[in-house]
């Protein structure tokens, strides 16, 4: 009865204009329609039942922590049979493991795309294939996306709510400094390289940095390569193998090689990891880098960053490219739930996440405490639904928007039209970490051998792969 | 390498006990009868010059070895984080910027971190010699028949290494057995395991083990229970090695960061080594620097206030080391 | 261990009434101080069986067991082991150490032992030099490891670039680079860590009785001479001691490289326990980690062993 049951839940938990979007693909289920039923009437036989989130945010930011408990009282009163215990846990690499171990993780985790196969593969994430279905919105999620959180067997295993793609973020203040146009970004990898020379020697700051450890000079690798035309994996059934000693990856790190070697024109620090490459890039002390599109609000909001200097373009796609690697965000359900906390988490996900592309008002709600407090609203990021629906939200916002939208108008008239890479599904974190040392050589050795360490590093992954 | 415990607790024994076979009472640290060198070898020229020169090479070099670094972390505490990068050894172009401890002290918690750091050294401090001095004196003293069973176990921890349990204790923190708690983000989680240290309870009981047992019977015949004996006989005699331990204990939970980092994931709850690593990511380098003063500033000044008790301690626990 | 058992079923028992008082009763028992010593050793158990016996045990069990913590654990045999062993970083991570090992001895060792020697020939600056030399050893070792990486800054105006720019050499790139990132760490470790040893070889050299100087004194023997055929010998138990010290310690050496480069560059400072780390911690795989973890331990003990009995003979003691 767990289907039914959530069906009537979430249908109580969404406004008229959900309401018919749910009705529509409830059809799709062989239970009858339970959007009949209308708003807000919970049948009795809806046992309580609890489940916890995280990301509440902490006590120093009470403006944002106040919107998100109003947002969960609202939450509540619609659905009273459904507790939300919210908890300010932020997902951490090193600190998830402790709560799956201890069993204290929350019902529901925001994590990063790069988790979800990982997870899945141990068995730690609840497999929601068929709850989603009455979900009410996997219809209108981006099918390039789907693939982040299915795992090789088919199963889905977690809903991503948040997406971006690898891209070139570059200073737009700096650009206009070293003589370059900040609306016509780089287009070409020779650009790219052109640009990153004219900034270090206009402004003697590094035209172009590139993260190196804690397994992000692996990603990095991994969207330059499917810029040039490679995937890192091939997956067959359920086997999988690294496929990364390719010629794509090789242009890649030719690539990083002439930058760093012949121009000179990435710094001097070469072991940077995610932070001190937003460190640096936020205070001003790069031209351009490699990072998620999504960068805008870290940078911004927390490094300091002016809004204005913000500007992204797409890594330029090579002839024979494969596509734009995603990276994005996922609401992870915990293995330990129980189907009915499964079906009370996907309604909750489906009212925090999704609400807001279907209802004006909620769209509203949504942004309007962060632009009341000055903080982003319309950043720059790649649509979770489809685009009409998406740029219907957009239309709802428009007034409420304060992110530079136009600075990243080719970012946004582009995106659409480059096909999604998803992260390599197996042993992902594993590949990334066998590449950083790659890019490491490259950068720190002006002898190293590439084709040698990429053979090397290919083999090593694929007796992790072996080894299970 | 029991053996080798039992001579390295003669020395602790002689030192802590006010020294007196090697040392004389009130003797600056380090004094001893001669060395190498001796009153005659120090009138011949040559060796009078050569004497100079090494004050002068081993003072100057320990001063800049030792000292360069904390000086140079004592100005850059006070600098803008432009002036350290670009001149690092410029002094101040941009003028003396105390704000940064403040900053330090409000922005970053660098006051709630040290707070904690002291915290978790209390704590470990007041297990760890609970441990030592209560298992010690049962063994020595009361010596109840399954004791060197105890003994044997205790002493057998000494020959694993830290690596071993460092997963395993972990994951028992996440779900102790019995009373099944988990104790993350719990200062329990850094003072529990802490607690048991073979090497001080073995050289607690070799401490006891040396007090005259004549003492205990003529207590007995008074009428003292074991709690009293303890109490009023066993501690206050064997002062100077709770000194050492307390030293050394407090001085090891201070240093600690593995632990700490793996099971107190709440920033709040985090002592200095923990918190440090993590601004150094996140903060400018100013605020870096100020936080690093901060955190080398009170042992320092401890140290410098008793320094002749550190000097010991350490000398000490080299004795119990060998 | 029965031994222990049957006490504290004893101990646990309640208290018969007081005919049936004969020589081995809990009352005697208790009467003979035989709960006393319990009380006083219960926090010595208590803590050491949660802390200290059940973990090692605990690790047994888990280097064969794979567990997601969600279902039951499985027993896997050797797999975990076969797993590490199929590690192409287990290689490069067991060499790092070694080769971490190798220079902190070189680098390291010595140095505390000339100074102390040295310290010791001082008379009024002895206790100013001591206590300057222990410096480095108060400040906690993160704060060290986090004000050295700042000193190895790559670009010119890295401190110790900036300091080698004066006599015209530089900029190096230190930790940056794969060939000079471990000796750099080494460095840094050994400053941190030369105090301690320094005070600890000093203590001793003191304790040498000044009979046998006199006496060497007496026979002729130069300074050199003394300090060859008195100081050391005499210094000889606790050097050798203090080098399987450092041994153990460094070859679970984490904080320096976990720090400093995480590994980097190109793995070269990869270590055995950021290995256990990452497995562990990161991967959550502990079947792996404690596996690797007994390894380890496995390899200390035998080293340790090796030593002992190599140098049986040189020690005085």
């Amino acid at each position: 009865m767990a289907k039914p049951l959530f069906r009537r839940t979430a249908v109580a938990a969404l406004t008229t204009a959900l309401v018919a979007a749910l009705a529509a693909c409830g059809t799709s289920s062989s239970d009858d329609d339970p959007a009949s039923g209308g708003g807000g009437d919970t049948p009795d036989s809806d046992a309580p039942v609890t489940i916890s989130i995280n990301d509440l945010p902490p006590t120093e930011e009470p403006e944002r922590r106040q919107s998100m408990l109003d947002k969960i009282e609202r939450f509540e009163e619609a659905n009273p049979h459904i507790t939300i215990e919210a908890t300010e846990y932020r997902w951490a690499a090193d600190t998830f493991p402790a709560m799956l171990a201890g069993g204290t993780e929350p019902t529901v985790t925001a994590l990063p795309f790069t988790e979800v196969q990982g997870l899945a593969a141990r068995g730690q994430a609840a497999e929601i294939s068929e709850q989603l279905e009455g979900a009410g919105f996997l219809e209108d999620l981006n099918p390039g996306l789907m693939e982040v959180v299915t795992a090789p067997d088919g199963g889905i295993y977690g809903v991503p709510y948040a997406a971006y793609t690898a891209g070139l973020i570059y200073n737009r203040a700096l650009f206009e400094q070293a003589g370059l146009d900040p609306d016509d970004p780089p287009k070409t990898w020779d650009d790219i390289r052109a640009a990153a020379r004219t900034i270090q020697e206009k402004t003697g700051v590094p035209g172009l940095i590139s993260m190196t450890t804690e397994n992000v000079g692996g990603w990095t690798l991994t969207a330059m390569s499917a810029a040039f035309g490679g995937l890192m994996e091939e997956v067959d059934g359920e086997t999988a193998t690294a496929s990364f000693d390719s010629e794509p990856t090789k242009q890649a790190l030719e690539f990083l090689r002439a930058l760093r070697w012949e121009d000179d024109t990435m710094g001097a620090n070469f072991l940077i990891n995610w932070e001190d490459s937003r460190n640096e890039f936020g205070a001003g002390r790069a031209g351009m880098m490699i990072a998620g599109a999504d960068a805008y609000t870290d940078l911004v909001e927390t490094r300091g960053l002016p809004p204005e200097a913000f500007g992204v373009a797409p890594l330029p796609q090579d002839d024979d490219a494969v596509g734009a690697l995603s990276g994005g965000s996922v609401d992870l359900i915990s293995a330990r739930a129980t189907p009915e906390q499964i079906d009370a988490a996907l309604t909750w996900i489906q009212f925090n996440r999704f609400a807001k592309y279907y209802d004006e008002q909620t769209a509203l709600d949504n942004v309007d405490g962060a632009a009341k407090d000055g903080r982003p609203v319309g950043t720059i990021e790649l649509p979770i639904v489809s685009q009409e629906l998406y740029d219907q939200y957009l239309g709802w916002i428009e007034e409420l928007i304060n992110v530079p939208r136009e600075n990243a108008e080719y970012y946004l008239t582009t995106i659409q039209e480059i096909p999604l890479v998803s992260e390599p599904p197996v042993k992902g974190q594993e590949l990334y970490a066998a590449l950083d040392p790659v890019v490491q050589a490259v950068l720190t050795r002006e002898d190293a051998d590439i084709d040698a360490l990429l053979a090397e590093a290919e083999d090593n992954v694929n007796a992790l792969i072996q080894a299970g | 390498m029991s053996t080798s415990v039992d001579a390295a607790v003669d020395h602790a024994e002689d030192a802590a006990a006010g020294g007196s076979r090697r040392r004389r009472p009130k003797e600056p640290t380090f004094a001893g009868e001669r060395s190498v060198l001796s009153t005659n070898d120090r009138r011949r020229p040559g060796v009078r010059i050569g004497l100079r020169v090494l004050v002068v090479v081993v003072v100057g070099g320990l001063l800049l070895i030792s000292g360069g670094p904390l000086l140079w972390l004592f100005k850059s505490a006070v600098s803008t984080s432009q002036d350290i990068i670009r001149e690092p050894f410029g002094l101040w172009p941009s003028g003396i910027q105390w704000q940064n401890l403040s900053d330090a002290w409000n922005l970053v918690h660098i006051g709630r971190a040290l707070l904690n750091t002291v915290w978790i050294a209390l704590g470990s401090w007041f297990f760890g010699l609970l441990v030592a001095l209560t298992g010690g004196y049962a063994l020595s003293v009361l010596r109840p028949k399954y004791g060197p069973i105890i003994t044997g176990a205790v002493l057998a921890t000494l020959f694993v290494p830290g690596v071993v349990s460092l997963v395993a204790s972990y994951l028992i923190i996440l779900d102790v057995p019995v009373v099944e708690r988990n104790l993350i983000n719990t200062f329990w989680a850094v003072w529990l395991p802490a607690a048991p240290s073979a090497f001080n309870v073995l050289l607690m009981k070799r401490v006891f083990d040396r007090l005259p047992r004549d003492l205990f019977e003529a207590a007995k015949v008074d009428g003292a229970g074991p709690y009293r004996i303890f109490w009023s006989i066993v501690l206050p005699m064997s002062k100077p090695i709770i000194g050492v331990i307390s030293l050394l204990t407090i001085m090891a939970a201070w240093k600690e960061f593995l632990w700490p980092m793996l099971v107190l994931p709440d920033p709040t709850l985090q002592p200095l080594s923990v918190v440090l690593p993590r601004l150094e990511q996140t903060s400018e380098m100013s605020l870096l620097m100020a936080s690093l003063f901060i955190s080398v500033i009170i042992p320092v000044l401890l140290f410098l206030v008793f320094q002749r008790q550190f000097l010991r301690g350490a000398g000490q626990a080299g004795a119990l080391k060998g | 261990m029965v031994v222990i058992d049957k006490d504290v079923e004893r101990a646990a028992r309640p208290v018969p009434p007081a005919r049936r008082r004969r020589r081995r009763t809990p009352v005697t028992w208790v009467r003979g101080g035989g709960l006393s010593s319990l009380v006083f050793l219960l926090p010595l158990i208590v803590l050491f069986a949660l802390f200290s016996w059940w973990p090692v045990l605990k690790s047994l069990v888990l280097s064969f067991q794979q567990t997601n913590f969600i279902g039951p654990a499985e027993w896997v045999g050797w797999n975990n082991f076969e797993r590490v062993l199929a590690d192409p970083l287990l290689g490069t991570a067991a060499w790092n150490t070694t080769w971490f090992t190798i220079l902190a001895v070189v680098i390291g060792y010595p140095v505390p032992v000339i100074a102390a020697v040295f310290i010791a020939e001082l008379r009024k600056a002895r206790g100013f030099a001591a206590g300057l030399a222990y410096i480095p050893t108060i400040i906690p070792p993160v704060v060290s490891v986090l004000l050295w990486k700042t000193f190895y800054r790559p670009d010119e105006s890295g401190v110790f670039n900036t300091i080698l720019g004066w006599v015209g050499l530089g900029p190096y790139p230190w930790l940056q680079s794969p060939g000079a990132a471990m000796p750099s760490m080494v460095v840094q470790a050994c400053w941190a860590g030369f105090g301690a040893a320094t005070i600890i070889y000093l203590a001793s050299l003191m304790s040498i009785q000044s009979e046998l100087y006199e006496a060497a004194e007496v026979d002729g023997a130069s300074i050199w001479r003394r300090i060859w055929h008195v100081t050391l010998p005499q210094m000889r138990g606790i050097m050798l001691i203090m080098l399987l010290l450092q041994l153990i310690g460094t070859f679970q050496v984490f904080t320096e490289p976990f720090i400093m480069t995480n590994g980097g560059p190109e793995n070269r400072t990869v270590t055995i326990l950021m290995l256990i780390y990452r497995y562990a911690f990161l991967a959550s795989d502990y079947g792996k980690a404690t596996a690797l973890s007994l390894m380890l331990a496995l390899a200390l003990c035998l080293l340790s062993g090796i030593y002992l009995w190599a140098t049986r003979k040189w020690s005085t003691t």
